[in-house]
């Protein structure tokens, strides 16, 4: 099957989010190919996961205070820092059938590609379930799925600059989530592209590109007026206190 | 006595973070499950959340699991994370 892979294009959180959503629901229609896309997020902006809870996850004082857009996305998983001109995103919006019936299994085959495309700049990494990639033991991306429809969505983050202390006056994270793991600090668990290689931002979307790409039949494309209607209108919801909050 | 209210949070090891806030008097009136778990379709969160409520207050964590497990299956229900048995252990920590 033919992908359309959208290039890196730079967005606030709620049409980023909104535009992951059109895809989602067009491409269940059948109106539209399976995509790819890679974008980042201006101004910066924190995603919750679809069960989580905002007032205990965020620090949403300081997000108001900074101009950081507080957003709960459709799909489950952590709370995400999303710096602006941190990270590169990606979505895979496709068919299931085209991954493993197993949500599991479809984490890592979907995070093979991001492996793959750190791999291009000389970065070593490996998938570390259940949605995590790992460089020396630390988070370098993270990704989060849901299906609908018989589509399957799966949006991630590849952090390319950290400001742990920023990241974390945003973020509230529990002692619970480090339980288990045996580290000492919460800035222990995270590393980022820059840290790892002398790289520009644009570098990585490029051999993230590739990585996703090299095995693949596809042209570039953009969205479609109708995808871009269908965003604008979802973007009002993702925008709405109902939904941010409602846990 | 009145109703209470009680929250408590348990990292499931190798697994996912989850909170339960419930709300109980002699059995628990109303559940909130939240945390960074995935949970397909989304919709069955919800589903779970109901089939604790009722359950009287001092009921064990194995006759919680069970009926949220009967949620899960009769709502054919995928958790990515967390399970029936760990998320009776929160919600029984939350009423303690």
């Amino acid at each position: 099957m033919k992908w359309r892979v959208i290039g890196i294009e730079e967005h606030d959180a709620f049409t980023n989010m909104a535009i992951d959503e059109a895809l989602l629901s067009r491409i269940s229609e059948k109106e539209s190919h399976p995509t790819i896309r890679f974008y980042t997020w201006n101004p910066g902006a924190v995603s919750i996961g679809r069960f989580q809870s905002m007032r205990d996850e965020v620090n949403v004082d300081l997000c108001i205070k900074q101009g950081i857009d507080c957003i709960r996305r459709i799909t489950g998983g952590g709370a995400v820092y999303h710096a602006q001109g941190g990270e590169v995103t990606y979505s895979v919006i496709a068919p299931e059938k085209m991954f493993s019936k197993g949500i599991r299994e479809s984490y890592k085959e979907i995070c093979s590609l991001v492996i793959s495309g750190l791999k291009n700049l000389g970065i070593d990494s490996k998938f570390a379930p259940i949605n995590d990639i790992i460089v020396n033991s630390k988070k370098i991306s993270g990704s989060a799925q849901t299906r609908r429809q018989g589509t399957l969505l799966q949006h991630g983050t590849v952090l390319y600059d950290l400001n742990v202390s920023e990241m974390f006056s945003i973020l509230n994270v529990s002692k619970e989530k480090i339980s288990d793991k045996q580290i000492k600090s919460v800035e222990e668990r995270v590393t980022c592209v820059k840290s790892q290689k002398n790289v520009s931002i644009m570098e990585l979307y490029d051999a993230l590109l590739m990585g996703f790409t090299s095995d693949i039949d596809f042209t570039m494309g953009k969205l479609t007026k109708q995808e871009l209607d269908d965003a604008e209108e979802l973007a009002d919801s993702y925008r709405s206190r109902e939904w941010n909050m409602f846990r | 006595m009145g109703e209470s209210t009680g929250k408590a949070t348990y990292k499931v090891p190798h697994g996912k973070l989850i909170t339960a806030k419930v709300t109980y008097e002699t059995s628990m009136a109303r559940v909130e499950i939240t945390g960074d778990f995935f949970v397909h379709p989304e919709d069955g969160l919800s589903a779970i959340e109901s089939s604790i409520e009722g359950i009287a207050a001092n009921a064990n964590e194995h006759d919680i699991a069970v009926a949220v497990q009967s949620a899960i299956d009769a709502n054919n229900i995928q958790t990515i994370g967390i399970d029936a048995v760990s998320i009776a252990k929160v919600v029984k920590m939350a009423i303690r």
